[in-house]
């Protein structure tokens, strides 16, 4: 009787049937928990790109005190009646640089709360598995970087996925230079190869060994959306 | 009345804790070891041991998977549809690891994030579905139960064993990332060097390694048997 068709597409059906019903209801109840984890480590993301974030941070008071949310376009007027929780970086990417919502977070001084001190930007990319993506802080000159923070899906472990593991691949990054000095988008550039170091040239960083493509992908990524902040950072500066 | 009933079943039915049922818990611990004695699972045994905390994370994990699937396989054992019921082990496996996987996301999301790849291959590891398929698939829900209690707990012991190695000489410290984190060398006035291959895949073969051969030294162990 079990070996007969119509037993076991019914009791294929029946077993998948109830699986996705306790997947579903287990994943209803703790949504909303999961939900505000995901938005803590979104806040986490960005002050990191501004300042050392351990345990004891209170994250959220941080956030609330010193962060403002805006969503602009790529001509770097405010985009009218968008929410940034509803703006998916990653959705955004697909669509040309002239339509997409870019969100961006303006980040005041302690001292003087009037004044924006740094501005955080989202990216989004493709690096050699997976997507990548990152945070990145940029002064209040429009073109230094301050920061940056970077995440991925599926990096090779000890190689790519050094971006985020190794605490040395970040600060890389700390005073290059994202836009040359008319606001063109030269974007930072990581090289092949480590061991470098570039004191003289703000565009250039030191590379990861074994892992030149997910560099090549850091690179791309940070190019594409130097392009699409341009404007906004060229604006400041009028 | 009630003394009668409780006298009735203890004459029917073997104790929980009998005997035969303690060996299903304690066996896999030490000489029937799916690690180290089967060599199943090695795979994140050599990928999640870079630190204690998240090996015992994982360990919870695969004790959880594996004593409940072996349970449901074995109550749905004679309903089973012979030709198809590797893939309902799959998906009673993959049931129970994606509930893991959402309850890790929502009550500890800095360890998800750091297992998160891995959790979802407890899917794929052996020795889950190796216990499904040689002891749940034949023996009464009770003692697979056990069984799957068992072998995720000598799973977690060498997992345990290898991170507390790895940790130790890869970053100095003991249960890094909690309140009891302790900087061993720094506390003893030593200054710690890192020994890099500790902290690679590398390092942890080498560590099972020394500790399969201690094992079966000791339990006088060898493949011929």
């Amino acid at each position: 009787m079990r070996n007969k068709s119509s037993y076991i597409i019914i009791y294929t059906v029946i077993l998948c049937v109830v699986s996705a019903v306790i997947l579903g209801s287990v994943k209803q109840v703790l949504s909303q928990k999961q939900d505000d984890n995901i938005a803590l480590d979104n806040k986490k993301k960005i002050l990191q790109t501004i300042m050392t974030v351990d345990e004891t941070t209170d994250i959220n008071t941080i956030y609330a005190a010193r962060v403002t949310e805006f969503v602009i376009d790529s001509k770097g007027q405010t985009f009218e009646g968008v929410k940034l929780k509803d703006v998916r970086v990653s959705k955004e990417r697909k669509l040309p640089v002239d339509e997409r919502k870019l969100p961006l977070y303006m980040i005041k001084s302690i001292k003087d709360s009037a004044k924006i001190e740094f501005y955080v930007f989202p990216t989004s990319g493709s690096g050699l598995w997976d997507a990548i993506s990152s945070y990145i802080a940029i002064k209040g000159d429009g073109k230094t970087i301050k920061g940056v923070a970077f995440d991925h899906v599926g990096e090779t472990p000890g190689l790519g996925a050094r971006i985020k593991s190794d605490p040395l691949i970040a600060p890389r990054y700390a005073d290059k230079e994202l836009y040359s000095d008319d606001f063109e988008p030269t974007a930072v550039y990581m090289v092949k190869g480590e061991g470098y170091s570039f004191p003289n040239d703000p565009h250039k960083v030191d590379g990861m060994s074994g892992a030149t493509l997910t560099a090549n992908g850091v690179n791309a990524m940070l190019k594409e959306y130097a392009v699409a902040y341009q404007n906004f950072f060229k604006s400041l500066n009028k | 009345m009630s003394t009668e009933t409780l006298i009735k079943v203890k004459k029917e039915s073997e104790p929980l804790f009998s005997k035969k049922n303690r060996k299903l818990l304690i066996d896999p611990i030490d000489s029937d070891n799916p690690i180290t004695v089967q060599v199943l699972g090695i795979c994140s045994a050599l990928a999640v041991t870079v630190q204690t905390v998240p090996a015992i994370v994982m360990s919870v994990g695969v004790i959880f998977v594996c004593a409940f699937s072996n349970l449901l396989i074995s109550m749905l054992r004679n309903t089973i549809p012979p030709r198809i019921r590797i893939i309902v082990q799959l998906v009673v496996v993959s049931l129970f690891v994606q509930m893991v996987s959402e309850v890790l996301k929502a009550y500890s999301y800095d360890v998800y994030l750091q297992l998160s790849v891995f959790i979802g291959l407890i899917i794929t590891n052996c020795i889950i579905m190796g216990r499904l398929e040689a002891f749940a698939l034949a023996n009464k829900p009770w003692p697979s139960f056990l069984d799957g209690i068992g072998n995720g707990l000598g799973y977690g012991a060498i997992l345990v064993a290898v991170a507390f190695v790895r940790e130790l000489f890869g970053m100095g410290t003991m249960m890094k990332g909690t309140l009891l984190e302790w900087h061993v060398f720094e506390s003893m006035g030593l200054k710690f060097q890192s020994i890099g291959i500790m902290a690679m895949p590398a390092g942890a073969c080498i560590i099972l390694g020394l500790l399969i051969w201690a094992q079966r030294a000791r339990n006088g162990y060898s493949e011929a048997n």
